[in-house]
């Protein structure tokens, strides 16, 4: 119950944080429409599976962009601000203020994926043929977890990096290309689809793109190979995150630059 | 020579001023590892948007163009809002010095910033892609990703001067280069956009250099050429435009008596 307030609390102060940027609003509400016009201009309408990139893909990228973009910095933006040493020290744990915050970047992105959405049916006018909606909203879940877990890893990585701001936007990029977000992973050279294989999105994605195309799509498979690589990301997040605590601590950097 | 010495580092002070941030290590990430992910990205999509990596050549190379848009906007674009951040701005208003070259002085190293970045994303493109052209290509590339860059770079000025207007340019600064990436025409052909929103491609920059690169990749060297006077024409036309709107500020800051409290 503890935990569950404080991540309220944590989603509340994190929406009213985040769009007093407008740089944030310009992700949520202007970046989904950029990429769902450029894939309409680029992509062939008529086949199914474009239709399926244009709609859900560019949803799906923009969710990642915001996403990736609010999360990637999130250590360092409370040291910007100055408030790290007093959130490290919350009895409830550092670890797990920061975890909130990047699912209540998460659940705010999901404004982008609702106007890529609505972009897409109303202006656009293309369509999605859903095979399942039961199995479109399992399968989205497992690819928000996924999100969650590669974007806390990211946290800490670019953390440790001690380049995030210069990281920030440039994980974005491998990222959209190798989860075949827009465009079909086996497009990419073997050694790059190999890659691949190692993030969870791509199978998340995988399996979402299938039941988009209107195909039958009973195969738990991806999903699984998807949360055990998410679960596996999240240890090493944790495992990453450690480090940093510990050596900040020893080097008395916590909140010095 | 002294005055050329001390513009050149008046210039560099300039350019590491919006750039402090910045460290060896920061600047291979920020300027090379992104541009060469992004342009990864735009290829891989375009290939498959247009079926085969052979089709999608023109576009690749229009791509690699676009990466100018990082200094002209990240770079150039913030250079009066960066001022008015650090407390400099009424210097740089109030300087008896000719406004020409005040900007000039202040865009030079992110213009060359800028090209260096296109110039990676190109040979990145032949490297990765294993493009072959004959070596006056190559030189009439280089020629044309000048003027663009020149003339993206003078239209990141002119977006900058709003910078005086405003508390936070990032939004501003977003939208256009998401304009200029959209109607440079750099990823499909302008012709596809609907209700003739094919002539704002025409006076947006590097819609001309696109055409012209994409002429130029196809075998036409002097009709690439050609079109790329355009492109110096659109530059031109928003120096001018932004020279004129920073003076009618920079006079209302005096009679207003509020050059940093915009």
């Amino acid at each position: 119950m503890r935990y569950l307030r404080v991540f309220l609390a944590v989603l509340k102060m994190q929406t009213k944080i985040s769009f007093s940027r407008n740089l944030f609003k310009f992700s949520v509400l202007i970046m989904p429409i950029f990429f769902s016009t450029l894939l309409y201009f680029v992509y062939d309408k008529a086949s199914n599976s474009s239709s399926s990139y244009i709609m859900l893909g560019s949803a799906v990228a923009s969710l990642w962009g915001v996403t990736c973009y609010s999360s990637a910095i999130e250590i360092e933006r409370e040291r910007i601000s100055g408030t790290l040493e007093s959130v490290s020290m919350t009895p409830i744990g550092f670890e797990f203020i920061i975890f909130s915050k990047i699912i209540a970047n998460t659940v705010i992105g999901l404004i982008s994926f609702g106007v890529t959405l609505v972009y897409s049916s109303l202006i656009l006018q293309i369509s999605l043929p859903v095979y399942s909606y039961r199995q479109f909203v399992l399968w989205f879940l497992i690819l928000l977890f996924s999100f969650i877990s590669m974007s806390f890893l990211l946290a800490t990585l670019l953390t440790l990096s001690g380049n995030a701001f210069a990281w920030m936007s440039t994980v974005q990029y491998p990222i959209y290309f190798l989860s075949g977000m827009l465009f079909p992973v086996k497009i990419l050279p073997k050694w790059v689809q190999y890659i691949s294989s190692v993030i969870p999105i791509r199978w998340s994605m995988e399996s979402l793109m299938k039941i988009v195309s209107g195909m039958p799509n009973s195969s738990i498979i991806p999903n699984l190979i998807s949360i055990i690589l998410s679960l596996l990301y999240l240890a090493l997040a944790h495992y990453s995150f450690r480090i940093i605590e510990i050596k900040r601590r020893k080097e008395g950097t916590l909140g010095g630059f | 020579m002294r005055r050329i010495a001390a513009f050149l580092r008046n210039s560099w002070l300039a350019f590491k001023g919006v750039s402090l941030w910045l460290n060896p290590q920061a600047y291979l990430t920020e300027k090379i590892v992104n541009p060469m992910f992004r342009l990864l990205f735009y290829a891989f999509l375009l290939a498959y948007g247009y079926k085969t990596m052979e089709n999608a050549t023109v576009y690749i190379f229009a791509n690699a163009m676009l990466l100018s848009t990082i200094s002209a906007f990240n770079g150039v674009g913030i250079i009066y809002f960066s001022e008015r951040h650090q407390g400099t701005l009424i210097y740089t208003i109030m300087t008896p010095k000719s406004k020409f070259v005040v900007i000039f002085q202040k865009v030079l190293f992110h213009i060359l910033d800028a090209l260096i970045t296109v110039t990676i994303g190109m040979l990145l493109a032949v490297v990765i892609f294993n493009f072959k052209f004959a070596g006056n290509i190559y030189a009439a590339l280089l020629l044309i990703s000048i003027l663009g860059t020149v003339s993206v770079s003078a239209f990141g000025i002119f977006v900058s001067s709003f910078g005086l207007l405003t508390r936070d340019i990032n939004m501003l600064l977003s939208i256009a280069e998401s304009v200029v990436f959209l109607f440079s025409g750099a990823n499909f052909p302008i012709k596809r956009l609907p209700f003739g929103l094919g002539f704002v491609s025409q006076i947006l920059p590097l819609s001309h250099t696109v055409l012209a690169i994409r002429s130029v990749v196809r075998g036409n060297i002097w009709s690439g050429l050609k079109l790329s006077y355009m492109e110096i024409v659109v530059g031109l036309v928003y120096f001018v435009l932004s020279f004129f709107f920073i003076r009618f500020l920079e006079h209302q800051a005096r009679v207003q008596g509020n050059s940093d409290l915009y």
